[in-house]
């Protein structure tokens, strides 16, 4: 193994990493306001709510994502009425097109991630909350949300990490994130093992830690799953 | 035929099929990996057949060279990986340059072409100085006043390029500082791009923008100022090859040779890209 090229793969990938972040981050952050909206449209119990949310999310979970990246970078493009439309400043940038991308397809993962969380809120402490005279919107705010996402942590981790990985696909509308930079390098030096290892190992460190982020939000949100302290337990064991 | 004499058949055979490549690769089969995104060097059809001025050329190679030839499509920026990890024995279309000749050999050039610009109907760029003209960056006394010109009319532009190629390293040399490079996987992408206005212009080989136009879709697309060669460019086309497969790169060079000087080539490269490529000597 060249250490030598390694180290010097690392130094040119690491740029790409702020870019990684970015596109997750924001896709990421806009792409759970999006999908709380479909959950919510799912659970209204409303015909007209209820089909469009099914329609999105069977047309984004069941089309690659790499379809839905080319599509709106290149295809939206050809069309002279968007490129003089309003939208046009953004979806000429490629970053924005990525983002929209990542927003829209994680979206529809997120919303069926949510809309579990949100139907295994047990329903006695929805009426003990009822009952202790909650407004609705006090109620989902206190109760329902906050049982929700932790009984949605789990998976929507993975989704996350999904994510993190998924911005590699941003390299095919010329964005030089981690993968980009990769396969830069890669028809550069036409040394692809190396290159992979470094750009996968990457990767392996930004999804370690946020493995370890909703791990922590996990034991965070589940106080009551935890053993109590040692030393009530002695007192109670002392009796 | 006893069970004794089908072992020692079995043995023979095993010893001899061991003991050929020991001797010499045998060359009667040979398989050329090929972009098939390039038109009109190399294209795919609808139907999924490769067609181009490579495959018709090395339709007559093979033959001179008395080999059977399979053609495999691969992605052009794993090409070269590709080759030396012996997916296929030859690559098809690369152009010679000193970067590439570290890695790989070179077949002598089968094509001696140009690199030009494209410019859009309605972009932001309206002409460049000496359209269709050859000039050789070579040539300093006369590339120099020719290249400055360009740097200032680029100045600010968004040039699209394939993603390396030599048309990004001379894009990077000459006027890096002053434009933004875009790279992109194939000529396509980057001609969607230049329709849609993301970039202002492309650069890529002159045979590629001369016949871009005629197709349908790019008629907003058309190839202007001057048609350049010379460092870094590599505009000439040839065969790539392992470094220790020497004896295939001879019997390439042959042929080759063989179809320059009888007029294959020119009657090849005329039918695809409307000039006239053969190779000068």
């Amino acid at each position: 193994m060249d250490f030598a090229f390694l180290y010097d793969t690392l130094l040119t990938l690491l740029p790409g990493v702020p870019l990684t972040l970015k596109l997750a981050f924001s896709a990421v952050a806009l792409g759970a306001v999006l999908a709380l909206g479909l959950a919510m449209m799912r659970l209204s119990g409303l015909r007209a709510l209820d089909w469009p949310a099914r329609v999105y999310v069977f047309l984004f979970r069941s089309t690659p994502l790499l379809v839905q990246i080319f599509l709106i970078y290149y295809g939206l493009g050809q069309f002279r009425e968007v490129r003089t439309s309003w939208l046009w400043p953004f979806l000429r940038e490629p970053y924005w097109c990525a983002v929209l991308a990542l927003t829209l397809n994680t979206a529809a993962y997120a919303s069926e991630i949510f809309r579990g969380g949100l139907l295994a809120v047990p329903h006695g402490q929805v009426e003990a909350a009822r009952a202790a005279g909650m407004s609705r919107g006090l109620l989902f705010r206190r109760i329902v949300l906050p049982v929700a996402i932790r009984q949605a942590l789990p998976a929507y981790g993975s989704e996350l990490i999904l994510m993190i990985k998924a911005t590699a696909l941003a390299s095919i509308i010329t964005l030089m994130e981690v993968t980009g930079l990769a396969a830069k390098l890669i028809a550069e030096t036409y040394r692809a093992i190396e290159v992979f290892i470094v750009a996968g190992s990457i990767y392996l460190v930004l999804n370690f830690v946020v493995t370890r982020l909703v791990l922590a939000a996990e034991r965070r949100l589940t106080p009551h799953l935890r053993p109590a302290p040692v030393a009530i337990l002695n007192d109670g064991g002392a009796a | 035929m006893t069970l004794r004499t089908s072992i020692a058949a079995v043995l023979a055979a095993t010893l001899l099929a061991g003991a050929v490549p020991a001797l010499a690769k045998d060359w009667s089969k040979v398989r050329i990996g090929i972009e098939g995104a390039f038109p009109p060097w190399n294209a795919t059809t609808a139907d999924g057949k490769l067609v181009g001025l490579d495959v018709d050329l090395l339709a007559d190679l093979c033959k001179r060279a008395n080999v059977q030839c399979e053609l495999i499509a691969n992605e052009w920026t794993s090409i070269v990986p590709s080759l030396q990890a012996g997916k296929f024995d030859m690559v098809m279309s690369i152009g010679i340059n000193e970067a590439r000749k570290k890695i790989i050999d070179f077949t002598v050039p089968y094509a001696s072409g140009a690199a030009a610009f494209t410019l859009s109907k309605d972009g932001s760029i309206a002409s460049l100085p000496m359209d269709g003209q050859r000039l050789d960056l070579n040539d300093k006394d006369k590339a120099a006043p020719v290249m400055a010109e360009m740097r200032k009319l680029l100045k600010g532009k968004t040039v699209g390029v394939v993603q390396s190629t030599s048309h990004e390293q001379l894009i990077r040399a000459n006027f890096g500082d002053d434009v933004t490079v875009r790279t992109y996987k194939t000529s396509q992408d980057r001609d969607l791009d230049l329709k849609a206005g993301r970039i202002d212009i492309g650069f890529d080989s002159a045979v590629y923008a001369a016949t871009l136009h005629d197709k349908p879709g790019n008629e907003d697309i058309r190839i202007a100022g001057p048609l350049l060669k010379g460092p870094p460019l590599a505009t000439e086309v040839a065969m790539g090859v392992r470094k220790d497969d020497g004896d295939l790169r001879v019997l390439f060079d042959k042929a080759i040779q063989a179809a320059a000087a009888d007029g294959t080539i020119k009657t090849i490269s005329t039918k695809w890209s409307k000039i006239d490529l053969t190779p000068t000597p």
